[in-house]
């Protein structure tokens, strides 16, 4: 018995059984290795597709809850600049088909007709250009960021330092437009929230890169409950710069002002 | 009296494994024309293997006492030139081709300097191509890491675990055939090949239930 069991043959096919056991061990491990790595990858798919759709519905909403302000402002805008106006030119107009009316009141009244009329037309002409200023599309992103920068100077709210230089076309014109949204919104935070006294913008052209700074010297706020406040204006930069392509870095803390970086590839290497 | 038990077993076992060689390509025919090239690639593989075990076992009957050795190398032929065929629809690299080509030529190089090998047993052959099937399937396992639905998820883990299982039992063919080490030390292995080839056999038959069995034209 003993000497059958370490005969040579014996001690062959056992060697031979258990390589063969060892093989097929290892192709199972193989074939389960995969087969449970692959369901781990489909589930972090998954989770990453969840997380996706909900960045995009977050998105989606930002931009509904914008445009709905937008046209609140625009309704806004339009009723105090335009309608209120064009109710005393109404109203004048009514005098003066009245049968009792002397002439020099007629030319009174003609004449305030006038004054409002040019008024509102003034008026509509500025709700049209904060709208989709004509100068953008009409002698570039250049003349439009440096127009903005002198209204802005005009209001002698602020120290204001430029410098503008931006090799025309380098960006598309949806990006021109994105890159002047940015400005004017960042412009409008500064006046509305921040107190500040003093403002740089820098449009600098650099290698195929365009390069937007900005900064004030305000009170600042905590960049994290911004982002979280739906439909204001720094989701919206964020928002603008991915759609551009470009690189956007916004740093800020109470006290400490804001700073802002937009770097976007050129046109042709987007 | 256990031991005639057991080799009733296995007697069976081979019976079965024959039938079911038989059985398999009526049961993957059907579908030859409906499905994708890799499924009919696998079909040949197994009208292939079908025609051999049947002409070896009518050899066998026929010519009682000859070698049926020579079955062997149409075997391990067959075997290589099909399933690198499926492997090269599914994972869509020419260098499959490339490797059934060098692959041939080594195959005829050998057998023309030795003619006579062609009634031995030729375990290098057998065990070369049995590993380049096996590195092929898990190419695909690693390709179907990334897919959202994979074919042929049976039928790769069977190929993969009986090549590589099997492979073993080959290249210890012509140590079995040593006139020194008694029959029973070959029958042993020669059954456990059938057992894993049974295994793999019904794996290919649960790929074909549960993929292919109730196949609706108007779902793809």
């Amino acid at each position: 018995m003993v000497e059958e069991l370490f005969s040579s043959e014996n001690q062959i096919v056992n060697i031979i059984l258990i390589a063969i056991g060892l093989l097929l061990f290892m192709s199972l491990a193989i074939v389960l290795f995969f087969y449970f790595s692959r369901k781990k990858i489909i589930k972090t798919e998954l989770e990453k597709a969840a997380l996706e759709i909900e960045y995009q519905k977050e998105l989606l909403q930002n931009t509904i809850v914008t445009q709905e302000e937008e046209r609140k402002r625009i309704a806004q805008d339009l009723h105090d600049a335009i309608s209120s106006k064009l109710n005393v030119v109404s109203l004048n107009a009514n005098f003066l088909t009245e049968s009792d009316i002397t002439a020099s009141e007629a030319n009174k009244i003609g004449e305030s007709i006038h004054k409002v009329t040019s008024t509102v037309l003034e008026n509509s002409r500025r709700i049209a250009h904060d709208l989709l200023p004509p100068t953008l599309e009409k002698f570039g992103l250049q003349a439009a960021v440096e127009e903005l920068c002198e209204e802005i100077a005009e209001t002698q709210k602020f120290q204001l330092e430029v410098a503008i230089n931006y090799t025309q076309n380098l960006l598309s014109s949806t990006s021109e437009l994105h890159l002047f949204r940015i400005l004017q919104e960042l412009f409008n935070n500064t006046i509305k929230h921040s107190e500040a006294t003093k403002i740089k913008v820098t449009l600098l052209t650099e290698e195929k890169m365009v390069s937007l700074h900005y900064s004030d010297n305000g009170k600042g706020f905590e960049l994290s409950k911004a982002r979280n406040a739906k439909g204001l204006g720094m989701s919206g930069i964020e928002n603008r710069a991915i759609l551009m392509n470009a690189v956007c870095d916004i740093q800020s803390s109470p006290g400490n002002g804001i700073q802002v970086t937009i770097a976007s590839p050129a046109y042709h290497e987007n | 009296m256990s031991e005639i038990v057991i080799e009733n077993i296995f007697d069976f076992i081979a019976d079965l494994t024959i039938f079911l060689s038989l059985f398999l390509p009526i049961l993957y025919l059907k579908g030859f024309t409906k499905f994708s090239k890799a499924f009919s690639y696998f079909t040949i593989y197994l009208v292939l293997i079908a025609v051999v075990q049947l002409g070896s076992k009518l050899h066998k009957i026929f010519f009682e006492g000859e070698s049926t050795l020579f079955f062997f190398f149409y075997f391990l032929l067959f075997q290589f030139l099909s399933l690198s065929m499926f492997y090269y629809h599914l994972l869509k690299k020419k260098f499959i081709k490339i490797i059934i080509i060098v692959g041939l030529l080594i195959f005829s190089i050998q057998y023309v300097q030795d003619p006579s090998l062609y009634l031995r047993y030729n375990p290098i052959a057998a065990v070369i191509s049995n590993l380049i099937i096996v590195i092929y399937s898990i190419l695909y396992l690693y390709q179907s890491l990334s897919q959202k639905k994979t074919d042929f998820v049976f039928i790769n883990s069977a190929i993969l675990i009986y090549l590589l299982s099997s492979s073993l039992i080959f290249a210890s063919g012509n140590l079995v055939l040593n006139i020194n080490i008694p029959i029973s030390v070959s029958d042993t292995l020669v059954n456990v090949n059938r057992f894993l080839y049974l295994g793999f056999q019904l794996i290919i038959i649960i790929e074909w239930w549960k993929n292919y069995s109730n196949y609706n034209p108007s779902k793809l």
